[in-house]
Protein backbone atom coordinates (compact mmCIF):
# COMPACT_ATOMS: atom_id res chain seq x y z
CA UNK A 1 0.00 0.00 0.00
CA UNK A 2 2.53 2.15 1.05
CA UNK A 3 4.74 1.52 -2.39
CA UNK A 4 0.89 2.23 -4.02
CA UNK A 5 1.28 5.85 -2.65
CA UNK A 6 4.54 6.57 -3.60
CA UNK A 7 3.71 5.70 -7.40
CA UNK A 8 0.70 8.00 -7.02
CA UNK A 9 2.74 10.83 -5.44
CA UNK A 10 4.92 10.17 -7.99
CA UNK A 11 2.78 10.53 -10.81
CA UNK A 12 1.37 13.62 -9.51
CA UNK A 13 4.36 15.33 -9.50
CA UNK A 14 4.87 14.43 -13.02
CA UNK A 15 1.69 15.45 -13.91
CA UNK A 16 2.12 18.97 -11.92
CA UNK A 17 5.43 19.85 -14.43
CA UNK A 18 3.19 19.49 -17.15
CA UNK A 19 0.06 21.30 -15.83
CA UNK A 20 3.04 23.48 -14.93
CA UNK A 21 4.50 23.70 -18.46
CA UNK A 22 0.69 24.46 -20.22
CA UNK A 23 0.12 27.43 -17.67
CA UNK A 24 3.07 29.08 -18.37
CA UNK A 25 1.64 29.28 -22.15
CA UNK A 26 -2.54 29.24 -21.34
CA UNK A 27 -2.29 30.32 -18.28
CA UNK A 28 -0.03 33.12 -18.74
CA UNK A 29 0.34 34.21 -22.23
CA UNK A 30 -3.18 32.45 -23.78
CA UNK A 31 -2.26 30.44 -26.07
CA UNK A 32 -3.82 27.06 -26.78
CA UNK A 33 -2.28 24.37 -26.97
CA UNK A 34 -4.38 21.60 -27.76
CA UNK A 35 -0.89 19.39 -27.74
CA UNK A 36 0.47 19.25 -24.81
CA UNK A 37 1.26 15.79 -25.23
CA UNK A 38 3.84 16.17 -28.06
CA UNK A 39 6.21 17.46 -26.21
CA UNK A 40 5.66 15.16 -23.00
CA UNK A 41 5.90 12.09 -25.41
CA UNK A 42 9.02 13.58 -27.39
CA UNK A 43 10.73 13.32 -23.82
CA UNK A 44 9.46 9.34 -22.88
CA UNK A 45 10.76 8.23 -26.62
CA UNK A 46 14.16 10.46 -26.45
CA UNK A 47 14.44 8.15 -23.04
CA UNK A 48 13.61 5.13 -24.27
CA UNK A 49 15.95 5.19 -27.79
CA UNK A 50 18.85 6.30 -25.63
CA UNK A 51 18.53 3.47 -23.20
CA UNK A 52 17.68 1.10 -26.42
CA UNK A 53 20.91 2.36 -27.64
CA UNK A 54 22.74 2.06 -25.00
CA UNK A 55 22.89 5.79 -23.32
CA UNK A 56 22.94 6.67 -19.60
CA UNK A 57 19.54 8.62 -18.76
CA UNK A 58 21.33 11.80 -18.80
CA UNK A 59 21.57 11.50 -22.83
CA UNK A 60 18.01 10.33 -22.98
CA UNK A 61 16.76 13.71 -21.47
CA UNK A 62 19.44 15.47 -23.57
CA UNK A 63 18.05 14.09 -26.70
CA UNK A 64 14.45 14.68 -25.07
CA UNK A 65 14.93 18.25 -24.64
CA UNK A 66 16.83 19.24 -27.79
CA UNK A 67 13.65 17.15 -29.75
CA UNK A 68 11.42 19.76 -28.13
CA UNK A 69 12.95 22.83 -28.93
CA UNK A 70 13.49 21.69 -32.35
CA UNK A 71 10.37 20.54 -32.67
CA UNK A 72 8.35 23.32 -30.91
CA UNK A 73 10.04 25.58 -33.59
CA UNK A 74 9.25 23.60 -36.68
CA UNK A 75 5.54 23.31 -35.21
CA UNK A 76 5.13 26.79 -34.50
CA UNK A 77 7.19 28.47 -37.26
CA UNK A 78 3.27 27.97 -39.48
CA UNK A 79 1.79 29.10 -36.27
CA UNK A 80 3.69 32.93 -36.43
CA UNK A 81 1.27 34.08 -39.12
CA UNK A 82 -1.87 33.00 -38.29
CA UNK A 83 -4.39 33.80 -35.01
CA UNK A 84 -4.22 32.02 -32.05
CA UNK A 85 -7.05 29.97 -33.22
CA UNK A 86 -4.99 28.46 -35.47
CA UNK A 87 -2.74 27.88 -33.14
CA UNK A 88 -5.21 25.13 -31.49
CA UNK A 89 -5.56 23.53 -34.41
CA UNK A 90 -1.40 23.21 -34.96
CA UNK A 91 -0.76 21.86 -31.94
CA UNK A 92 -3.18 19.22 -31.72
CA UNK A 93 -2.41 18.54 -34.87
CA UNK A 94 0.96 17.93 -34.52
CA UNK A 95 0.59 15.71 -31.45
CA UNK A 96 -1.57 13.45 -33.25
CA UNK A 97 0.61 13.16 -36.16
CA UNK A 98 3.73 12.63 -33.84
CA UNK A 99 0.91 9.59 -32.37
CA UNK A 100 -0.11 8.25 -35.31
CA UNK A 101 4.42 8.45 -36.29
CA UNK A 102 5.04 6.23 -33.37
CA UNK A 103 2.24 3.99 -33.95
CA UNK A 104 3.58 3.06 -37.37
CA UNK A 105 7.38 3.51 -37.46
CA UNK A 106 8.97 0.25 -36.13
CA UNK A 107 11.84 1.85 -34.90
CA UNK A 108 9.50 3.62 -32.33
CA UNK A 109 8.02 0.10 -31.52
CA UNK A 110 5.04 0.57 -33.44
CA UNK A 111 1.93 -0.42 -31.29
CA UNK A 112 3.94 -2.55 -28.53
CA UNK A 113 6.33 0.47 -27.74
CA UNK A 114 9.60 0.54 -26.11
CA UNK A 115 10.83 -0.58 -23.06
CA UNK A 116 12.88 1.89 -20.47
CA UNK A 117 14.77 0.53 -18.02
CA UNK A 118 12.92 1.70 -14.50
CA UNK A 119 14.04 3.31 -11.16
CA UNK A 120 15.44 0.19 -9.12
CA UNK A 121 14.05 2.35 -5.79
CA UNK A 122 10.45 3.81 -5.84
CA UNK A 123 11.63 6.43 -3.04
CA UNK A 124 14.25 7.77 -5.90
CA UNK A 125 11.73 7.98 -8.43
CA UNK A 126 9.80 9.88 -5.94
CA UNK A 127 12.60 12.00 -5.40
CA UNK A 128 13.50 12.88 -8.50
CA UNK A 129 10.22 13.64 -9.51
CA UNK A 130 9.60 16.23 -6.41
CA UNK A 131 12.60 17.70 -7.40
CA UNK A 132 11.08 18.05 -10.74
CA UNK A 133 7.99 19.38 -9.79
CA UNK A 134 10.00 21.90 -7.36
CA UNK A 135 12.26 23.36 -10.39
CA UNK A 136 9.56 23.47 -12.48
CA UNK A 137 6.88 25.08 -9.79
CA UNK A 138 10.09 27.83 -8.94
CA UNK A 139 11.08 28.28 -12.62
CA UNK A 140 6.65 29.09 -13.49
CA UNK A 141 6.59 31.33 -10.43
CA UNK A 142 9.86 33.64 -11.26
CA UNK A 143 8.44 33.35 -14.91
CA UNK A 144 5.39 34.84 -13.33
CA UNK A 145 6.99 37.66 -11.44
CA UNK A 146 9.42 38.61 -13.70
CA UNK A 147 8.79 41.34 -17.01
CA UNK A 148 8.63 39.17 -18.90
CA UNK A 149 5.80 37.46 -17.30
CA UNK A 150 4.21 40.61 -16.72
CA UNK A 151 4.40 40.72 -20.69
CA UNK A 152 3.10 37.86 -21.31
CA UNK A 153 -0.36 38.31 -19.33
CA UNK A 154 -0.29 41.87 -21.01
CA UNK A 155 0.08 39.60 -24.59
CA UNK A 156 -2.91 37.69 -23.07
CA UNK A 157 -5.01 40.30 -22.36
CA UNK A 158 -4.41 42.09 -25.43
CA UNK A 159 -2.07 41.27 -28.06
CA UNK A 160 -3.02 43.90 -30.87
CA UNK A 161 -2.97 47.14 -27.96
CA UNK A 162 0.54 45.22 -26.83
CA UNK A 163 2.29 45.15 -30.28
CA UNK A 164 1.07 48.79 -31.10
CA UNK A 165 2.95 49.93 -28.24
CA UNK A 166 6.42 48.63 -29.70
CA UNK A 167 5.97 44.65 -28.67
CA UNK A 168 6.62 41.83 -30.79
CA UNK A 169 4.36 39.43 -29.46
CA UNK A 170 5.56 36.54 -31.47
CA UNK A 171 9.12 36.59 -29.97
CA UNK A 172 7.22 36.55 -26.25
CA UNK A 173 4.91 33.57 -27.41
CA UNK A 174 7.98 30.98 -29.13
CA UNK A 175 9.81 32.21 -26.02
CA UNK A 176 7.38 30.83 -24.02
CA UNK A 177 6.38 27.90 -25.95
CA UNK A 178 10.10 26.82 -25.77
CA UNK A 179 10.25 26.43 -22.13
CA UNK A 180 6.78 25.25 -21.71
CA UNK A 181 7.42 22.24 -24.13
CA UNK A 182 11.03 21.14 -22.65
CA UNK A 183 9.29 21.49 -19.21
CA UNK A 184 7.46 18.95 -20.59
CA UNK A 185 9.85 17.10 -22.43
CA UNK A 186 11.56 16.68 -18.77
CA UNK A 187 8.42 15.46 -17.25
CA UNK A 188 8.12 13.10 -19.98
CA UNK A 189 11.77 11.95 -19.31
CA UNK A 190 11.31 11.09 -16.36
CA UNK A 191 7.72 9.50 -16.95
CA UNK A 192 9.60 6.87 -19.10
CA UNK A 193 11.83 5.70 -16.53
CA UNK A 194 8.70 5.56 -13.76
CA UNK A 195 6.45 3.45 -15.70
CA UNK A 196 9.30 1.58 -17.70
CA UNK A 197 7.39 1.15 -21.07
CA UNK A 198 6.32 3.60 -23.56
CA UNK A 199 3.60 3.42 -26.28
CA UNK A 200 1.26 5.84 -28.70
CA UNK A 201 -1.33 5.21 -26.29
CA UNK A 202 -0.12 6.93 -23.96
CA UNK A 203 0.19 9.93 -25.77
CA UNK A 204 -3.36 10.57 -27.01
CA UNK A 205 -5.48 13.99 -27.47
CA UNK A 206 -7.26 12.29 -24.54
CA UNK A 207 -4.26 12.76 -21.90
CA UNK A 208 -4.40 16.60 -23.55
CA UNK A 209 -7.21 17.36 -22.05
CA UNK A 210 -6.46 15.47 -18.60
CA UNK A 211 -3.99 17.96 -18.50
CA UNK A 212 -6.51 21.09 -19.70
CA UNK A 213 -8.64 19.58 -16.84
CA UNK A 214 -6.51 19.61 -14.54
CA UNK A 215 -5.67 23.28 -15.55
CA UNK A 216 -9.19 24.50 -15.43
CA UNK A 217 -9.75 22.34 -12.15
CA UNK A 218 -6.77 24.48 -10.45
CA UNK A 219 -6.94 27.35 -11.77
CA UNK A 220 -4.97 29.09 -15.36
CA UNK A 221 -2.67 31.10 -14.27
CA UNK A 222 -2.32 30.02 -11.17
CA UNK A 223 1.39 27.95 -10.27
CA UNK A 224 -0.63 26.45 -7.08
CA UNK A 225 -3.89 25.86 -8.69
CA UNK A 226 -2.46 23.89 -11.67
CA UNK A 227 -0.47 21.19 -9.20
CA UNK A 228 -3.58 21.25 -6.67
CA UNK A 229 -5.50 20.57 -9.98
CA UNK A 230 -3.11 17.68 -11.29
CA UNK A 231 -3.58 15.95 -8.29
CA UNK A 232 -6.47 15.83 -7.78
CA UNK A 233 -6.89 14.68 -11.40
CA UNK A 234 -4.69 11.91 -10.85
CA UNK A 235 -6.12 11.08 -7.60
CA UNK A 236 -9.60 10.81 -9.26
CA UNK A 237 -8.52 9.33 -12.00
CA UNK A 238 -5.94 6.39 -9.58
CA UNK A 239 -9.19 5.83 -6.94
CA UNK A 240 -11.48 5.65 -9.49
CA UNK A 241 -9.89 2.35 -10.30
CA UNK A 242 -10.64 0.81 -6.16
CA UNK A 243 -14.72 2.18 -6.71
CA UNK A 244 -14.55 -0.05 -10.19
CA UNK A 245 -13.13 -3.28 -7.91
CA UNK A 246 -16.16 -2.33 -5.65
CA UNK A 247 -19.26 -2.13 -7.62
CA UNK A 248 -17.45 -5.18 -10.55
CA UNK A 249 -17.13 -2.44 -13.38
CA UNK A 250 -15.57 -4.03 -16.83
CA UNK A 251 -12.37 -1.79 -17.45
CA UNK A 252 -14.29 0.00 -20.87
CA UNK A 253 -16.86 1.26 -18.92
CA UNK A 254 -14.51 2.66 -16.30
CA UNK A 255 -12.15 3.88 -18.63
CA UNK A 256 -15.20 5.87 -20.69
CA UNK A 257 -16.66 6.73 -17.20
CA UNK A 258 -13.63 8.72 -15.77
CA UNK A 259 -13.51 10.67 -18.82
CA UNK A 260 -16.91 11.54 -18.56
CA UNK A 261 -16.50 12.49 -15.07
CA UNK A 262 -13.50 14.49 -16.25
CA UNK A 263 -15.84 16.18 -18.53
CA UNK A 264 -18.86 17.03 -15.94
CA UNK A 265 -15.65 18.26 -13.95
CA UNK A 266 -14.92 20.80 -17.08
CA UNK A 267 -18.81 21.79 -17.10
CA UNK A 268 -19.26 22.53 -14.10
CA UNK A 269 -16.37 24.57 -13.40
CA UNK A 270 -17.05 26.92 -16.71
CA UNK A 271 -20.54 27.07 -15.19
CA UNK A 272 -19.38 27.97 -11.80
CA UNK A 273 -16.08 28.19 -11.02
CA UNK A 274 -14.66 29.98 -14.45
CA UNK A 275 -11.37 31.29 -12.42
CA UNK A 276 -10.49 27.94 -10.83
CA UNK A 277 -10.40 26.57 -7.48
CA UNK A 278 -6.99 28.56 -6.45
CA UNK A 279 -7.60 31.93 -8.82
CA UNK A 280 -4.77 33.74 -9.90
CA UNK A 281 -3.70 36.74 -8.23
CA UNK A 282 -4.31 40.31 -9.91
CA UNK A 283 -1.54 42.38 -8.78
CA UNK A 284 -2.04 46.05 -9.52
CA UNK A 285 1.88 47.40 -9.23
CA UNK A 286 2.72 50.57 -7.96
CA UNK A 287 4.91 52.24 -10.88
CA UNK A 288 6.30 54.60 -7.92
CA UNK A 289 7.65 51.62 -5.97
CA UNK A 290 10.29 50.62 -8.55
CA UNK B 1 4.72 71.11 -46.14
CA UNK B 2 6.71 67.80 -45.81
CA UNK B 3 4.32 64.55 -46.03
CA UNK B 4 4.98 62.48 -43.17
CA UNK B 5 2.56 59.60 -43.93
CA UNK B 6 1.27 58.96 -47.54
CA UNK B 7 -1.61 55.90 -48.04
CA UNK B 8 -1.09 55.46 -51.52
CA UNK B 9 -3.53 53.54 -53.83
CA UNK B 10 -4.68 51.36 -50.91
CA UNK B 11 -6.56 48.58 -51.75
CA UNK B 12 -7.29 46.84 -48.00
CA UNK B 13 -9.51 44.98 -45.57
CA UNK B 14 -10.09 41.79 -43.50
CA UNK B 15 -9.65 37.98 -44.85
CA UNK B 16 -11.33 37.74 -48.07
CA UNK B 17 -13.21 40.97 -47.82
CA UNK B 18 -12.28 44.53 -48.88
CA UNK B 19 -12.90 47.66 -47.13
CA UNK B 20 -10.70 50.32 -48.53
CA UNK B 21 -10.89 50.56 -52.44
CA UNK B 22 -8.16 52.40 -54.15
CA UNK B 23 -7.84 55.29 -51.25
CA UNK B 24 -4.83 57.67 -51.52
CA UNK B 25 -4.30 60.34 -48.60
CA UNK B 26 -1.24 62.32 -47.50
CA UNK B 27 -0.67 63.86 -44.12
CA UNK B 28 1.38 66.64 -44.14
CA UNK B 29 4.11 68.26 -41.49
CA UNK B 30 1.37 70.28 -38.53
CA UNK B 31 -1.80 69.04 -39.84
CA UNK B 32 -4.75 67.36 -38.52
CA UNK B 33 -6.91 65.42 -41.45
CA UNK B 34 -10.17 64.29 -40.53
CA UNK B 35 -11.48 61.20 -41.81
CA UNK B 36 -15.15 61.37 -41.70
CA UNK B 37 -17.94 59.11 -43.18
CA UNK B 38 -21.14 57.31 -42.52
CA UNK B 39 -21.12 53.92 -40.71
CA UNK B 40 -19.32 51.06 -42.33
CA UNK B 41 -17.10 53.66 -44.76
CA UNK B 42 -14.01 52.15 -43.84
CA UNK B 43 -13.12 55.10 -41.50
CA UNK B 44 -11.51 53.22 -38.69
CA UNK B 45 -9.61 50.73 -41.15
CA UNK B 46 -7.96 53.72 -43.28
CA UNK B 47 -6.20 53.87 -39.16
CA UNK B 48 -5.74 49.70 -39.16
CA UNK B 49 -4.25 49.53 -42.20
CA UNK B 50 -2.12 52.54 -41.66
CA UNK B 51 -0.87 50.46 -38.17
CA UNK B 52 -0.60 47.25 -40.40
CA UNK B 53 -3.68 45.85 -38.50
CA UNK B 54 -5.16 44.91 -41.96
CA UNK B 55 -4.46 42.70 -45.21
CA UNK B 56 -3.47 45.03 -47.71
CA UNK B 57 -4.11 44.03 -51.41
CA UNK B 58 -2.21 46.58 -53.64
CA UNK B 59 -0.62 50.28 -52.76
CA UNK B 60 1.92 51.40 -50.28
CA UNK B 61 2.50 53.01 -46.93
CA UNK B 62 5.02 55.45 -46.44
CA UNK B 63 6.16 57.53 -43.02
CA UNK B 64 8.46 59.66 -43.43
CA UNK B 65 9.84 58.29 -46.74
CA UNK B 66 10.35 54.82 -45.41
CA UNK B 67 7.74 52.46 -47.01
CA UNK B 68 6.41 50.59 -44.61
CA UNK B 69 4.05 48.66 -45.90
CA UNK B 70 5.15 45.42 -45.57
CA UNK B 71 6.13 45.95 -41.56
CA UNK B 72 4.33 44.64 -38.95
CA UNK B 73 2.36 46.60 -36.33
CA UNK B 74 5.31 46.83 -34.07
CA UNK B 75 7.77 47.30 -36.79
CA UNK B 76 5.57 50.31 -37.69
CA UNK B 77 5.59 51.67 -33.77
CA UNK B 78 8.70 51.53 -33.58
CA UNK B 79 9.20 53.72 -36.76
CA UNK B 80 7.32 56.23 -35.26
CA UNK B 81 3.10 55.85 -36.26
CA UNK B 82 1.08 56.24 -33.04
CA UNK B 83 -2.13 54.33 -33.17
CA UNK B 84 -4.68 55.00 -30.32
CA UNK B 85 -7.35 52.69 -30.89
CA UNK B 86 -11.36 53.49 -30.42
CA UNK B 87 -12.14 50.52 -28.00
CA UNK B 88 -9.68 48.26 -25.76
CA UNK B 89 -7.06 51.06 -25.91
CA UNK B 90 -5.86 50.52 -22.21
CA UNK B 91 -4.69 47.71 -20.12
CA UNK B 92 -8.14 47.26 -18.01
CA UNK B 93 -6.12 45.32 -15.04
CA UNK B 94 -2.58 47.54 -14.74
CA UNK B 95 -2.80 50.44 -12.89
CA UNK B 96 -2.54 54.23 -14.75
CA UNK B 97 1.68 54.34 -14.24
CA UNK B 98 2.02 51.08 -15.50
CA UNK B 99 -0.02 51.32 -18.89
CA UNK B 100 1.84 54.43 -19.52
CA UNK B 101 5.35 52.68 -19.08
CA UNK B 102 3.99 50.16 -21.39
CA UNK B 103 4.04 53.04 -23.94
CA UNK B 104 7.07 53.70 -22.83
CA UNK B 105 8.53 49.85 -23.63
CA UNK B 106 10.68 51.13 -26.64
CA UNK B 107 12.67 53.96 -24.62
CA UNK B 108 12.76 52.79 -20.84
CA UNK B 109 15.73 54.82 -19.39
CA UNK B 110 13.97 57.85 -20.69
CA UNK B 111 10.47 57.15 -18.59
CA UNK B 112 10.82 59.28 -15.58
CA UNK B 113 11.05 62.73 -18.00
CA UNK B 114 8.80 61.60 -20.74
CA UNK B 115 5.88 61.01 -18.43
CA UNK B 116 6.66 64.17 -16.72
CA UNK B 117 5.81 65.80 -20.13
CA UNK B 118 2.49 63.15 -20.21
CA UNK B 119 1.30 64.31 -17.24
CA UNK B 120 1.68 68.14 -18.12
CA UNK B 121 -0.43 67.52 -21.18
CA UNK B 122 -2.69 65.52 -18.80
CA UNK B 123 -3.01 66.76 -15.06
CA UNK B 124 -5.64 64.24 -14.58
CA UNK B 125 -3.59 61.18 -15.00
CA UNK B 126 -0.49 62.14 -12.64
CA UNK B 127 -3.63 62.33 -9.56
CA UNK B 128 -4.86 59.28 -11.05
CA UNK B 129 -1.72 57.15 -11.39
CA UNK B 130 -1.97 54.81 -8.70
CA UNK B 131 -5.37 53.70 -9.85
CA UNK B 132 -6.49 50.85 -11.55
CA UNK B 133 -7.18 51.90 -15.73
CA UNK B 134 -10.20 49.49 -16.05
CA UNK B 135 -11.68 52.00 -13.23
CA UNK B 136 -11.25 54.60 -14.85
CA UNK B 137 -13.69 57.26 -16.19
CA UNK B 138 -14.65 57.61 -19.95
CA UNK B 139 -12.33 60.40 -20.62
CA UNK B 140 -9.53 59.33 -18.67
CA UNK B 141 -9.44 56.48 -20.12
CA UNK B 142 -8.99 58.08 -23.38
CA UNK B 143 -6.37 60.39 -22.06
CA UNK B 144 -4.22 57.72 -20.69
CA UNK B 145 -4.31 55.87 -24.09
CA UNK B 146 -3.28 58.65 -25.92
CA UNK B 147 -0.52 59.47 -23.21
CA UNK B 148 0.43 55.99 -23.42
CA UNK B 149 0.75 55.98 -27.53
CA UNK B 150 2.55 59.43 -27.02
CA UNK B 151 5.42 57.68 -24.77
CA UNK B 152 6.31 56.14 -27.96
CA UNK B 153 7.53 59.45 -29.53
CA UNK B 154 5.35 59.16 -32.11
CA UNK B 155 5.88 61.07 -35.28
CA UNK B 156 2.39 60.84 -35.94
CA UNK B 157 -0.71 59.71 -34.17
CA UNK B 158 -3.53 58.31 -35.57
CA UNK B 159 -6.36 58.44 -33.22
CA UNK B 160 -9.79 56.48 -33.76
CA UNK B 161 -12.92 57.72 -32.65
CA UNK B 162 -11.67 60.05 -29.38
CA UNK B 163 -15.13 60.81 -28.92
CA UNK B 164 -17.08 57.91 -29.03
CA UNK B 165 -19.22 56.64 -26.27
CA UNK B 166 -18.59 59.96 -24.10
CA UNK B 167 -20.74 62.24 -22.88
CA UNK B 168 -20.65 66.11 -24.67
CA UNK B 169 -18.76 67.55 -21.57
CA UNK B 170 -16.37 65.11 -21.75
CA UNK B 171 -16.30 65.23 -25.73
CA UNK B 172 -14.91 69.13 -25.08
CA UNK B 173 -12.30 68.15 -22.52
CA UNK B 174 -10.81 65.50 -24.84
CA UNK B 175 -10.83 67.38 -28.04
CA UNK B 176 -9.47 70.29 -25.59
CA UNK B 177 -6.34 68.09 -25.08
CA UNK B 178 -5.78 66.82 -28.36
CA UNK B 179 -5.76 69.95 -29.69
CA UNK B 180 -3.16 71.13 -26.87
CA UNK B 181 -1.21 67.80 -27.46
CA UNK B 182 -1.25 69.00 -31.54
CA UNK B 183 -0.27 72.87 -30.61
CA UNK B 184 2.66 71.82 -28.02
CA UNK B 185 3.75 68.50 -29.44
CA UNK B 186 3.23 69.36 -33.40
CA UNK B 187 2.79 66.31 -33.77
CA UNK B 188 0.52 65.39 -37.52
CA UNK B 189 -2.62 63.50 -36.53
CA UNK B 190 -4.92 61.44 -38.47
CA UNK B 191 -8.46 61.94 -36.74
CA UNK B 192 -11.55 59.14 -37.30
CA UNK B 193 -14.49 60.80 -36.39
CA UNK B 194 -18.23 60.22 -36.08
CA UNK B 195 -18.52 63.96 -34.48
CA UNK B 196 -18.04 65.88 -37.48
CA UNK B 197 -18.33 69.47 -36.13
CA UNK B 198 -16.09 68.74 -33.45
CA UNK B 199 -13.24 66.95 -35.56
CA UNK B 200 -14.14 70.09 -37.95
CA UNK B 201 -12.99 72.76 -35.23
CA UNK B 202 -9.69 70.85 -34.80
CA UNK B 203 -9.03 70.04 -38.52
CA UNK B 204 -6.81 71.89 -41.35
CA UNK B 205 -8.10 69.30 -43.63
CA UNK B 206 -11.16 66.77 -44.38
CA UNK B 207 -11.33 63.54 -46.34
CA UNK B 208 -14.48 62.30 -46.57
CA UNK B 209 -15.02 58.31 -47.22
CA UNK B 210 -17.69 56.74 -49.29
CA UNK B 211 -18.29 53.01 -49.16
CA UNK B 212 -14.27 52.85 -49.10
CA UNK B 213 -13.64 55.41 -51.20
CA UNK B 214 -12.27 58.85 -51.44
CA UNK B 215 -15.10 61.18 -52.18
CA UNK B 216 -13.65 64.29 -50.51
CA UNK B 217 -10.24 65.87 -49.43
CA UNK B 218 -10.95 69.41 -49.03
CA UNK B 219 -8.70 72.41 -46.65
CA UNK B 220 -11.72 72.63 -43.99
CA UNK B 221 -12.28 76.30 -44.83
CA UNK B 222 -13.24 75.03 -48.67
CA UNK B 223 -15.68 72.22 -46.99
CA UNK B 224 -19.78 73.18 -47.44
CA UNK B 225 -21.30 71.26 -44.28
CA UNK B 226 -24.32 70.78 -47.01
CA UNK B 227 -21.79 68.42 -49.48
CA UNK B 228 -20.83 67.02 -46.23
CA UNK B 229 -24.49 65.89 -45.53
CA UNK B 230 -25.13 65.13 -49.42
CA UNK B 231 -21.72 62.33 -49.19
CA UNK B 232 -22.61 61.42 -45.63
CA UNK B 233 -26.95 60.40 -46.64
CA UNK B 234 -27.06 59.81 -50.28
CA UNK B 235 -23.64 58.25 -49.92
CA UNK B 236 -21.93 60.66 -52.43
CA UNK B 237 -24.16 60.28 -55.60
CA UNK B 238 -25.28 63.83 -55.98
CA UNK B 239 -29.10 64.46 -57.00
CA UNK B 240 -29.05 67.67 -57.71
Amino acid sequence: MLDFAIYCLTIVAVWSVLGLSLNIQFGLTGLVNFGQILPFGLGAYAAALAAQAGMPWPAGAALGLAFAVVVSLLVLLPARRLSQDYWALITLGAGELFRLTALNAPALGGADGLTVPRFADPHLALACALALMAAAWFMAHRIARSPFGRMLKVLREDEVLAATLGRNPVTYQRTVSIIGWAMAAAAGVLYAHIVGYVSPSSFTVTETFIVWTALILGGPGSTLGVVIGAAAVQLLSVSSRFVAGWIDLPADVLANGRLALFGLVLVLMFLFRPQGLIPETKEVRDAERH
Amino acid sequence: MTDVLILSNLTAGYGPVTVLDDLSLTLRAGEVVAVLGANGSGKSTVLKTAMGLTKVRSGSITLAGRDVTRLPAHGRASAGLGYVPQTRNVFADMSVADNLRMGAYLRPRTFEQEVEKVFALFPRLKERRRALAGNLSGGERRMLAIGSTLLLNPSVLLLDEPSSDLAPATVDLVFEAIADVHKRLAIPILLVEQNVTKALTLANRVCVLVRGREALDAPVAEVDTHDLHALFLDGGVRTS
